[in-house]
């Protein structure tokens, strides 16, 4: 199947300092892609490279990129599908929505930009909208400013907008963080099930596993900007190749059993340390000397593809 | 909203009582005597103090105040004049009643400052949005320059470059005599403000000729308030700019103009509004010595004068007049604060 997005070799520097140092991932049409990893794996500078939202002093170079078959490396390519081909879901709602406008006006303007709607037939769709994102009381929620709600009220407004251009991939940038607990299941599911019934695709970047197993069809694991682990959300959870995947899913699952998770020893390197040839090796409990000194081998195996001198075998690890 | 306008117009008073007091202090410890410079060089020291007599000015100086503020009830009259009846009291210079004083040449005074905050605004304003978005390039720099003339360069200075250069070299524009030329008839209209005065009769030629006599004094008082207007606009535009809601404006397809115009400087306001509310209540000040340079007839001249003459009942009105405005140019800041931003709430 030929992907929708399809993002290869992407690099990103900032400042000098490597950022992303060769991503590979596609999202495929319908399909819902889990990015996960911790925090400054580069999963938001992915998303954001592709929407050409990276912050001025950033440098950007693709070896390809393509969206539907059309070349997406020009900049202006990627700007002008901000809203109309893809969606963006952000990060902290509350601060995503202008605070001194209406977000009714928020999200009808978005409408008469992005589909050349009148005022009236604007306000009408903005409702319309408002109401398939559950929102039970659009008209008072219209007529609010962003500080009068919620959060959880903040990002189904920002999911309307998102889907305001209805475009053909969401990409939703851990859109629950900051949001109660109890809320945070609810706008994943929504999210999930809006991107179904409208036949788009989505790119879900979060750093919770949990999340990920309940709503993506496949996961693409990041690490110290690149991806090192690629599978099917099945394969990924059943036996991550990548032992860094690997030892992610065992936390994950081992916190939602209630045991104690096997913490992973050290932490993330920041953007300019000196990386071993796999940037995981001084934390891996398989790493051997090769991997420290060669690029990991791509392996394709089972539905998964890792980057891994040592991937994990069947079994072979006990959870 | 008008319980709240109420509110604080209740709470101006006992700030203005108290300007009145300080401005009262002030003057009376001016070094000089009204009663000597009123009767002239020549008058014997019977005639002085038959004036001072007269003037109010030999008794003591709480009684003074309390003639001033509450009227002639003080010292056992009937009951007329006081601040408190709204009479500020007669000139001891020019024999008239402060209040047409002050009236007959507020008008000047207001159309001069309100077009150099409205000079200053249409230059700072788009020129400070527009070096945030191209910082560290050509025109930031240039905006910075701008920034740094404009602190460092006094307003009655630079009229008097503006003069040599629009008058003396160029001939474009009048020189220094007031709001129109002299001998010219002048409009007479409801708000004593020529430019609108001529619109409303239409009267094309004297708007035009008091247009030409009010651009280089607007730009000798407007220039030093562009500084701060534009320095502020530019920062507050840069957090702006990187502020979530325009990162998920953009992704959601906003670009260019609406961007910038609608989204940006709305947000970018408010601290220039505050600005602004200041350096209208500057401008007050500022105005005697820019009125000065170009002969224009409005309150500072006339407070200037009334400072070297002694002339306590109109300095102490001028000071009164500037309080005023610091009040309720900080007022309007509020209001407009609160239309520009729905989290402000007027409690």
């Amino acid at each position: 199947m030929s992907a929708l997005l399809e993002v290869r070799g992407l690099e990103v520097g900032i400042g000098g300092l490597p950022i992303l140092r060769g991503v590979d991932m596609e999202v495929r049409p319908g399909e819902i892609l889990g990015v996960v990893g911790e925090t400054g794996a580069g999963k938001s500078m992915t998303a954001r490279s592709v929407l050409d939202l990276l912050p001025a002093a950033a440098t950007v170079d693709f070896a390809s990129c393509t969206f539907a078959g059309q070349d997406f490396i020009p900049p202006k390519a990627r700007q002008e599908a901000r809203g109309h081909r893809i969606g963006f879901v952000p990060q902290r709602p509350r601060g995503s929505l202008n605070p001194v406008f209406r977000v009714g006006n928020q999200l009808s303007a978005t409408l008469r930009r992005l589909r050349d709607m009148g005022r009236r037939e604007a306000k009408d769709e903005a409702l319309g909208l408002l109401r398939s994102v559950r929102i039970t009381d659009p008209e008072r929620v219209y007529r609010s400013f962003p500080h009068e709600l919620s959060g959880g009220m903040c990002q189904r407004v920002c999911i309307a907008i998102a889907l305001a251009g209805e475009p053909d991939l969401i990409i939703a940038d851990e859109p629950t963080t900051g949001l109660d607990v109890t809320i945070q299941a609810e706008i994943l599911r929504l999210l999930g099930e809006l991107i179904t019934e409208r036949n788009a695709a989505g790119m879900l970047i979060t750093h919770d596993l949990g999340v990920v197993a309940d709503v993506c069809d496949r996961v693409a694991v990041m690490y110290a900007g690149r991806v090192v682990n690629l599978g099917t959300t099945t394969e990924i959870y059943r036996e991550a190749l990548h032992p860094y995947a690997n030892r992610l899913v065992s936390i994950a699952t081992s916190l939602d059993s209630g045991g104690t998770p096997r913490e992973i020893p050290g932490r993330v390197p920041n953007p300019g340390d000196r990386l071993a040839a796999c940037a995981f090796a001084p934390r891996c409990f398989r790493a051997g000397p090769g991997c420290f000194d060669a690029e990991p081998p791509r392996i394709d195996r089972g539905g998964q593809i890792a980057f891994c001198h040592h991937p994990v075998n069947a079994g072979e690890v006990p959870r | 909203m008008l319980s709240y306008l109420i509110r604080r117009v209740a709470a101006l008073i006992p700030i203005l009582i108290g300007v009145t007091l300080l401005a009262f202090i002030v003057s009376h410890a001016l070094p000089g005597d009204p009663a000597r410079q009123y009767a002239g060089i020549n008058a014997s020291d019977a005639q002085v103090e038959a004036i001072r007599e007269r003037l109010g000015l030999d008794r003591s100086l709480p009684q003074q105040y309390c003639i001033y503020m509450i009227g002639d009830t003080c010292a056992g009259g009937s009951g007329k004049g006081g601040l408190l009846r709204g009479d500020l009291g007669d000139s001891i210079r020019t024999g008239f009643s402060v209040a047409e004083d002050v009236g007959a040449r507020l008008p000047a005074t207001l159309e001069l400052v309100a077009a150099g905050m409205l000079f200053a605004l249409v230059v700072a304003l788009p020129l400070g949005v527009w070096a945030a978005v191209r910082k560290g390039k050509l025109l930031d720099k240039f905006c910075r320059f701008i920034s740094t003339l404009g602190v460092a360069v006094p307003d009655f200075w630079l009229a008097m470059i503006l003069l040599l250069v629009f008058f003396i070299v160029l001939q474009w524009l009048p020189g220094p005599v007031g709001r129109l030329p002299i001998g010219a008839t002048l409009p007479d209209g409801p708000t004593g403000l020529y430019l609108v005065d001529t619109l409303v009769a239409g009267d094309w030629a004297t708007f035009w000729s008091a247009v030409k006599h009010l651009l280089l004094p607007m730009v000798a008082i407007g220039f030093p308030a562009v500084a701060p207007i534009l320095r502020l606009t530019r920062n507050a535009t840069l957090s702006v700019l990187n502020s979530d809601y325009i990162a998920f404006g953009r992704a959601a397809g906003l670009r260019g103009a609406p961007l910038y115009l609608k989204y940006v400087l709305r947000n970018a306001l408010p601290g220039a509004v505050t600005m602004t509310g200041l350096i209208a209540g500057y401008m007050i000040g500022g105005a005697v010595l820019v009125e000065r340079v170009f002969s224009w007839p409005g309150v500072g001249q006339y407070g200037y004068n009334s400072l070297i003459n002694t002339d306590y009942p109109a300095i102490q009105a001028y000071v009164l007049l500037s309080a005023v405005t610091y009040t309720v140019a900080f007022l309007i800041v509020d209001l407009v604060q609160s239309v520009i931003d729905p989290r402000v709430r007027l409690k």
